[in-house]
């Protein structure tokens, strides 16, 4: 049985900028754990993690490893940011493009907006996957749920998740994504 | 850290009783609508004005219901543009939904080149660089601290670091751009020739552009005027050894030989002292040391310039009388980039001297003398008392603009520490490892700081050896400074204010400033 609402939570969580909180349920295995639980990670992977996870001293060492990793993949690097997480970029190569102008409209429909703590345009994919949360959380029907996942995140997917394997520096993020498009495949599937 | 492999893959493995993650997980991206709350805005027309080159067009922003950008059109409302607008500042809103400028503030973790950041609060990034600026005032002293400012946005910066007590600043556009030109023409005229250039196209009879290729660069009032003048029939004559745009349009096209333009501009002195040419009353009435000129141009023959510019002596002659002609109402366009061969001084006095003999500075026709706008400035409270710059301008450089500054002066004295230690820098806007040359010399300088921020829109080069990065706010996204635009038949001024809200958190100097810890200044 795959609880959706959680999973959505949990991949929302790891796209947003890392913090104490992240680095918590990473350490303590959490993250892992329950991605094991419900797609399975092959053993082969799941040491590889493992030993990373380890080499780090402090959580203080994780946080800023993934803050670094985080920054330069998604947010700004020289001459050319890495994998920006929005769908604009990947269909229109802008930021703010018409993507953003239609999600926030679909955000709006459903009775939700950014909250003014967030300064990212509605199709950074942190926001997309917290949506998704919301909505299957509150036992939204399912038809608006497979539509945005299909419409909004894995007409993207694919290209960003290139990008991500061929640039990260971590194992995290390629994982992350990895399991994120078989989750998200999987439900579109239906 | 409080897990090792073992226990790590035991818990993983135990997975499945996990099916809740733990409930104190919290995301803040979307909030419910408060009730009443209405987040469509109707579709708006913003005027403000370009920053993509110094003309400063009139814009007018079409902002839909979302509040985005959707087109920038000319703002028909602007004196010299009358609506038009170039293809540079029609892709303005390009820059604004760029994927790759600056989104967060950052702060450096590694090794300076390296390129690693990790994405910070603006607080944090502020107090960082508070603490730097408060260490270096009190180690080294306010002068130890160098700023490289450009743009209008920059004045807000620039009353800070004033008020903070640094001497020393500068832009590039004087030592990398107009610096020659205007030391020519102010040793001349005793006024540096001003932004834009003070060309009377309206009444001109006759333009000259030498090292000038109006049409290309668009300057889209000034292209404007250009072509009317053309239209009107004013004649043009076109030094370059290109056949550029403007050429393809003129009466005369000199192919001159690169580099040679002063032997050139000597011989036509030459021809028009001997043959009359000049404008008598003028040079009467408003020069001295004219004997002297034409003792010095005596042997600047044609003759002698055609061996140097590959010009035929008969068309150097024809073309200088063909300015007397028209004198004064000769358009002889001082140009504006000229920082080519390191004799450009000379050249832009010999440019200056030969308008003065044609009688068309202050004349019609001519280059007109601006009239200030009667904006009064701000009321800053008084600035502390300076220490002496150190980038040489008005010393070393003595005819260097304290104004602009010297920016490979202000380089030279971070290495060289002299006349005392520079530890600090402030990089507005400026794109310091391309613009300036010898950029080896500029790292050299960088590695002796022990503060580098930057303060930008865009990821340049000289962010990879930044401690602090903070991201400015586009000119479509704030406030500035009041402009005035004194260079022009009728003066005017301007405002800029915001077509849309900063995106992301770029945010503009003012709020940079507002933010300020009482402590830095």
């Amino acid at each position: 049985m795959i609880h959706s609402p959680s999973l959505y939570k949990l991949f929302s969580k790891c796209f947003y900028y890392p913090d104490r909180e992240l680095v918590n349920i990473i350490s303590n295995g959490e993250v892992f754990a329950f991605l094991h639980g419900l797609q399975g990670i092959e053993k082969a992977k799941l040491n590889h993690l493992a030993v990373w996870i380890e080499d780090f001293k402090t959580e203080d060492e994780l946080l800023e490893k993934l803050q670094v990793e985080y920054t330069r993949l998604f947010v700004t690097a020289f001459p050319e940011v890495i994998a920006p997480p929005y769908k604009s970029y990947y269909l229109e190569n802008e930021l703010y493009g018409k993507a953003s102008g239609e999600i926030t409209e679909v955000y709006h429909e459903n009775e939700f907006k950014i909250s003014s703590e967030i300064k990212e345009p509605a199709d950074h994919l942190a926001l997309e996957l917290e949506f998704l949360y919301r909505i299957s959380e509150s036992g939204k029907p399912g038809s608006l749920e497979i539509e945005f996942i299909r419409k909004h995140i894995l007409s993207w997917l694919e290209k960003f998740s290139v990008r991500v394997d061929e640039h990260a520096s971590l194992p995290f993020y390629p994982f992350l994504v990895e399991k994120l498009n078989l989750f998200l495949s999987g439900k579109a599937a239906k | 850290m409080n897990i090792n492999r073992r226990e790590f893959l035991k818990r993983t493995a135990l997975g499945t009783g996990a099916l809740m993650l733990a409930p104190n997980i919290k995301l803040h991206g979307l909030e419910k609508y408060p009730d009443g709350w209405r987040g469509a805005q109707r579709v708006e027309e913003i005027p403000s004005f370009c920053e993509i080159c110094f003309w400063r067009c009139g814009i007018l922003g079409n902002v839909d219901k979302h509040g985005k950008l959707l087109k920038i059109d000319g703002n028909p409302e602007h004196p010299l543009t009358h609506g038009r607008l170039c293809a540079r500042g029609n892709a303005g809103h390009k820059l604004l939904y760029d994927p790759d400028r600056l989104k967060y503030p950052l702060l450096r973790v590694g090794k300076r080149g390296e390129g690693s950041f990790k994405r910070v609060s603006w607080d944090e990034s502020l107090d960082f660089l508070g603490e730097k600026l408060t260490e270096i005032k009190e180690k080294y002293g306010a002068e130890s601290l160098g700023f490289f400012p450009h743009g209008i946005h920059a004045r807000f910066f620039s009353h800070l670091m004033k008020a903070y007590g640094t001497p020393n600043s500068a832009e590039p556009a004087f030592a990398q751009c107009r610096g020659p030109r205007d030391v020519g023409y102010r040793l001349t005229f005793g006024g540096a020739v001003g932004s834009p250039e003070p060309v009377d196209f309206q009444e001109t009879q006759m333009m000259v552009l030498i090292g000038t290729h109006i049409g290309e660069n668009v300057f889209t009032g000034q292209v404007l005027e250009f072509a009317e003048a053309l239209e009107r029939g004013a004649k043009l004559l076109v030094v370059d050894p290109r056949f550029s745009t403007p050429a393809s349009k003129a009466d005369w096209w000199l192919p001159i030989k690169p580099g040679t333009d002063t032997a050139l501009l000597l011989a036509w002195s030459h021809v028009l002292i001997n043959e009359n040419l000049y404008h008598r009353d003028y040079i009467r009435k408003y020069a001295t040391g004219f004997n002297r000129l034409k003792e010095h141009v005596k042997k600047f023959t044609p003759e002698w310039a055609e061996k140097i510019t590959e010009i035929p002596a008969a068309t150097i002659r024809e073309t200088a009388r063909a300015m007397g002609k028209y004198s004064p109402a000769v358009g002889l366009h001082p140009g504006r980039h000229v920082t080519w061969y390191g004799n450009d001084s000379q050249r832009a006095r010999a440019m200056a001297i030969l308008t003065a003999l044609l009688g068309a500075y202050g004349q019609p026709g001519g280059l007109y003398l601006p009239t200030s706008v009667p904006a009064p400035k701000f009321p800053s409270p008084a600035y502390p008392k300076r220490k002496p710059r150190a980038d040489g301008a008005g010393s070393l450089y003595p005819l260097g603009s304290t104004g602009l500054g010297v920016t490979n002066g202000l380089i030279d004295a971070t290495v060289e520490e002299d006349p005392y230690p520079i530890k600090g820098w402030i990089v507005y806007g400026q794109n310091v490892i391309q613009s300036i040359p010898c950029p080896e010399r500029t790292k050299e300088a960088i590695a002796k700081l022990d503060l580098l921020a930057v303060v930008d829109v865009m990821p340049m080069e000289q962010m990879l050896y930044a401690d602090v990065v903070l991201p400015e706010a586009t000119y479509l996204e704030r406030y500035d400074d009041l402009l005035t635009v004194k260079n022009a038949k009728t003066p005017f001024a301007a405002i800029r204010q915001p077509v849309v809200q900063p995106l992301l958190t770029a945010s503009p100097a003012g709020g940079l400033l507002k933010s300020c810890p009482g402590g830095w200044v």
